[in-house]
């Protein structure tokens, strides 16, 4: 393979241009310089391109040969059977958090939806029948918002995680290790959260593993 | 008995080679595949399953099939509607032509019938071959033209000019053999290599012409378009030449067609310079003389591969049983079985072979205990009719055609398998170095080699 690039530089550079790649038909400009690449010349066994033909071929044989005894050496992963080990930190499809009775703990504060640069965040707010009421490391909270209805659109979304960064309730997260792999519609990468005081009354997953 | 056997000859030379060559052509394109995977370290085709049988990757070649027999067939508005059609056709049909006058074993002599075991008898033998490949260029041209398209016509004007500087040596670098063998009968020229040079060297034409066969090899190349002179489909620079504008069957056919011009070259390389249908050292009379050793030991051979091929598919079972969690988990598993139970049978074959003197009474019928008791009990006239088929005097000659067409076959595919390998191997030419090299380089030593073949001829005598 070198090889040939050493040619098709050699070719052209100007200095050189009465040499021939191919065969000992005609030696170079000036005898002696055919010693090698530094001289601008190719060695005699790289000009006659059979010898580098062969080495060539017993490169690419010997590959063969090493792959078709040892299967295993293969580094192609049999996804999505075998799926790739992800990163601790990797950025998955997203997660609403709940509370330990169920509630969700998002509040319905709009903050992930401002943050989000691709804008796929649709939040409709609703508000509790009778506040619900939390406490949370030590802190009681009175929490009067929930979303009726949050849906993120995968399409759009570009996994930077801002989302999880803004929300001050810590109630999306995008730690699941899924994410959306093939649908036939728009609405298969569509993930709708509806919920009726603070409990979720639907979750259709988007397209996933 | 006479009759069905000249019928069966006369039918079976050509549906025989017909049935080989439209064979071969999904186990290139899958050698094609699998062979340029592994070259590249990866996995190749391996999805396709039939009942979790994937066969590695050969059953994609059926969901090829499929694809393109349902794909819809465009003819573009823009095309010379005749000559587009047309160009497919020629290319397939002219790649299929060239195999007529190949042979692919010696002559079976029955009774006293002697059958050419070649689907045409020409006399002008390689003269037919050289004539029929130029035609080839006409498919490249005519799809090229008439497509009209840019890089249907560049691909076209490529082709028809590396062809055209290719076949100038291509011709000369077979003359040489012309010399050395004294005929241009290509069943006379294997003959000839049958014989022995310094009483131990097969006269195969790669040892008696060894120049000639690496220029002819290079202008096969050329002539099939493969890898190192793809200029004409260079899909880096052209799309795809001179079939970009083809779809459906019409592109499976010029896809066809390239496998099928590889399988010709390998024949004609085969027998032109490997010798042919010879197996080494034994010419057809010592062949059939020596029928109950060398058929044991063909079988003991492909024991010993089976056995091989059962190592490597246990490896593969034990790499992929954790693998897949449907029907594919199973198959290393059952193919791993099937090669052990080849071997087992190619084993029993060979004892069979053993006791199995072909061209002489008596042989068979204690070949299984019980089997002439067996015999015994069927009706007369059918009795007469098994025996006479067991007892016939062609075995001898038909298993001397099967050796031989067995050697032929290997042979064929190792070239072939060359033409794969180097595909994968090599880099393409640039132009003017494609030029280069069949007019600066190609033509002045397919000149000097005949000119030395000459000398030498000559001054022997």
């Amino acid at each position: 393979m070198s090889e040939t690039h050493t040619e098709t530089v050699k070719e052209h550079a100007p200095a050189s241009a009465d040499s021939h790649p191919h065969g000992a038909a005609h030696g170079p400009a000036s005898p002696g310089t055919d010693a090698g690449p530094g001289a601008g010349g190719l060695s005699l066994p790289e000009r006659i391109y059979v010898v580098e033909v062969v080495r060539g071929l017993a490169i690419t044989l010997g590959h063969l040969f090493r792959n078709l005894l040892f299967p295993g050496r293969f580094r192609t992963i049999q996804w999505p059977e075998l799926p790739r080990p992800l990163p601790q930190r990797f950025r998955a499809k997203h997660r609403l958090n709940k509370w330990e009775d169920g509630h969700t703990k998002c509040t319905a504060c709009m903050c992930c939806a401002t943050a989000c640069p691709a804008g796929c965040i649709t939040i409709v707010a609703g508000e509790f029948s009778k506040p619900l009421v939390k406490v949370d490391a030590g802190v009681t909270k009175i929490i009067e918002k929930y979303p009726t209805l949050y849906d993120i659109d995968l399409l759009k979304c570009v996994y930077c995680g801002f989302c999880v960064e803004a929300c001050p309730c810590d109630a999306i997260k995008m730690d699941t290790g899924k994410f959306p792999r093939a649908g036939y519609s728009r609405e298969d990468f569509l993930w709708q959260n509806r919920f009726k005081d603070g409990l979720p009354t639907l979750e259709r997953n988007a397209a996933e593993a | 008995m006479e009759v069905i056997s000249s019928l069966i000859l006369v039918i079976g030379r050509p549906a025989l080679m017909w049935f080989l060559l439209l064979n071969l052509i999904p186990l290139m394109i899958w050698l094609e595949r699998k062979g340029s995977a592994y070259i590249q370290d990866r996995i190749g085709p391996n999805r396709a399953h039939i009942g979790g049988l994937r066969l590695a990757g050969m059953v994609h070649n059926v969901a090829d099939v499929v694809k393109l027999f349902t794909k819809e067939d465009i003819v573009p508005s823009h095309v010379s509607r005749g000559y587009y059609i047309a160009a497919p056709f020629v290319a397939m049909t002219v790649a299929l032509m060239t195999y007529a006058v190949i042979p692919f074993a010696d002559a079976v002599v029955i009774g006293k019938k002697s059958f050419p075991m070649q689907a045409a008898n020409l006399s002008v033998g390689f003269l037919y071959i050289l004539a029929i490949a130029s035609l080839g260029v006409y498919a490249v041209v005519l799809s090229g033209w008439a497509s009209n398209n840019k890089y249907g016509l560049l691909g076209g004007l490529r082709s028809s000019a590396q062809l055209i500087s290719y076949e100038v040596s291509m011709g000369l670098s077979l003359i040489g053999l012309v010399m050395a063998f004294q005929t241009v009968e290509l069943n006379d020229i294997v003959r000839g290599q049958g014989e022995l040079l310094f009483g131990f060297l097969p006269k195969w034409g790669i040892v008696i012409q060894p120049l000639a066969f690496v220029l002819y090899l290079t202008c096969a190349f050329a002539e099939t378009n493969r890898n190192p002179f793809d200029l004409p489909e260079g899909e880096s620079e052209i799309v795809a030449g001179y079939h970009v504008e083809y779809s459906s069957m019409k592109f499976a056919l010029f896809f066809m067609a390239e496998y099928v011009n590889i399988l010709v070259q390998g024949a004609i390389v085969t027998t032109l310079f490997l010798g042919g249908w010879q197996v080494p050292w034994l010419p057809t009379a010592v062949l059939k003389r020596h029928l109950d050793v060398v058929l044991p030991l063909l079988a003991m051979g492909t024991t010993v591969i089976l056995c091989l091929s059962f190592v490597i598919l246990r490896r593969y079972d034990l790499a992929n049983r954790t693998r897949w969690q449907d029907a594919r988990r199973r198959e290393g598993l059952w193919l791993s079985r099937l090669s052990l139970a080849g071997a087992l049978a190619f084993l029993i074959l060979s004892t069979v072979f053993v006791k199995w003197p072909v061209d002489s009474k008596g042989g068979w019928p204690s070949l299984v205990v019980g089997m002439d008791r067996a015999l015994h009990l069927l009706p007369g006239g059918v009795r007469g009719a098994i025996e006479q088929l067991l007892y016939w005097k062609g075995w001898g000659g038909v298993f001397t055609a099967l050796v031989q067409f067995s050697a032929f076959v290997t042979k064929l595919l190792l070239v072939a398998w060359l033409f794969i390998w180097v595909r994968w191997t090599l880099p393409r030419f640039r132009y003017d170095q494609l030029m280069k090299l069949g007019w600066q380089v190609m033509l002045p030593l397919a000149l000097a080699n005949l000119v030395v073949t000459g000398v030498v001829y000559f001054v022997q005598g």
